[in-house]
């Protein structure tokens, strides 16, 4: 089993679509990994038709049992975030659970437990099938919740029991160099670093890449959107060879590439000028996928077209 | 001086710090061996700086891993405890083994 994920610091980078792109050359012995547990699109990406769904407990809820609560209103007084209310004349307090941090700071200061605890739902997780044949987990939090390092845990422990011996398992990370994306990237054998070719793109991966060079991780990137400003695709270069990162290839900004993920399809399967640099880049990470050499293979890549 | 693997299955080491399931905890002092549940490996959030508290609690002085994340180095560092990294897939009986051969 080997597990690559794709990464990029800054949001809309192109990590889902450069991971539903190897997803496609992996199969039939992939499964994806959709980790961006805050807005996951990988099953659209992929085209997904979910088969089974479970809940996410995160950890316990507050309730306030008012059988036995006497209205003495210490824990209204040890919130700090507002979200004991109380009403009537004798007061009757309760938790209103939207504005609950879940701190139990209530639980701790009732004197007689009349604060209890309930396994509260903080979002699903679903196994889906997708058009490409493979399978895809991914999960969705209740608005509000934050409890993502986790749920990607759970995303990855999910993946890892559908995939075989032999699989490749594809995790898409989150955004971000947060707590998410360290357990979406930790004990991962390659990270790809999605660098969009602007500004931003470039800072926000130069962060990543530090995280991932603290972590000792085996890395490899990949530009998007290059061409459009050649001052930018030399500056994102000058980053990834500063952070001593290898460079599969450069994707270009063209419309074959949007207009394929309009129709449902990944950049696997673009038949334009824009086939080259994706069948190179993928090559070249398959060169390093070999490398690694537990015998896993992400696919052969087709021949590329006249 | 006390050295701590992470570990999942009680047979090999984790190739993550923070939410493995269990630390193995050898002493080189009296050859002493435990498997330590780790409590926090479910956390919501904060695994790894958790892990690294309650591995200072122990009076570890060393933790042998594949990897370990930022926050979770700082406070490790912070504790005075050492980070000595090795390879995934190993054995625990053959990382133990190495540490009792220095």
């Amino acid at each position: 089993m080997i597990t690559i994920c794709v990464a990029s610091g800054k949001g809309g980078a192109g990590k889902t679509s450069i991971a539903a792109a190897l997803a496609a050359m992996a199969r039939p012995t992939c499964v994806f990994a959709d980790c961006d547990v805050d807005a996951a699109n990988g099953a659209i990406a992929l085209g997904a038709a979910t088969t089974a769904r479970e809940p996410y407990f995160a950890g316990p809820g507050f309730m306030i049992n008012s059988e036995i609560c006497t209205g003495c209103g210490l824990c209204e007084a040890s919130c700090r975030f507002a979200a004991i209310r109380s009403e009537g004349d004798p007061p009757r307090f309760m938790i209103v659970s939207e504005l609950c941090e879940r701190c139990g700071a209530c639980y701790e200061r009732c004197p007689i437990k009349a604060v209890v605890t309930y396994e509260k739902t903080a979002g699903e997780l679903f196994v889906s099938t997708t058009r490409l044949g493979i399978a895809i987990v991914h999960a969705e939090l209740v608005p509000g919740e934050d409890t993502s390092g986790k749920l990607v845990r759970k995303v990855r422990e999910r993946a890892q029991a559908i995939a075989g011996e032999h699989a490749t398992i594809i995790v898409d990370a989150p955004p971000g160099i947060g707590c998410p994306v360290i357990a979406s990237i930790s004990g991962c054998d390659l990270i790809i670093v999605v660098v969009e070719a602007s500004a931003s793109g470039i800072r926000d991966a130069e962060r990543l890449a530090k995280l991932i060079v603290s972590m000792g991780r085996r890395t490899i990137a990949i530009i998007n959107k290059a061409g459009l400003n050649p001052d930018m695709d030399a500056r994102a270069r000058d980053m990834l060879k500063a952070m001593g990162i290898p460079l599969a290839g450069e994707m270009p900004f063209h419309p074959s590439l949007r207009s394929a993920e309009e129709s449902g399809e990944t950049w696997m399967t673009v038949d334009s000028v824009a086939r080259h640099s994706v069948a190179s880049a993928l090559r070249a990470i398959q060169g390093l996928i070999d490398s690694i050499g537990d015998g896993s293979r992400v696919a052969a890549i087709e021949e590329e077209k006249p | 001086m006390k050295y701590a693997l992470p570990t999942d299955d009680g047979k090999t080491v984790s190739k993550v710090f923070g939410r493995a399931k269990n630390f193995a905890i050898y002493d080189t002092e009296d050859s002493s061996y435990a498997i330590l549940e780790n409590e926090g490996a479910d956390s919501e959030h904060g695994a790894g700086t958790g892990a690294a508290a309650f591995l200072a609690t122990m009076g570890v002085g060393s933790v042998v891993v594949p990897e370990v994340g930022p926050k979770a180095a700082e406070t490790l560092e912070q504790a005075g405890i050492g980070i000595e990294s090795l390879g995934t897939g190993i054995s625990l009986d053959d990382a133990i083994a190495g540490i009792r051969a220095r």
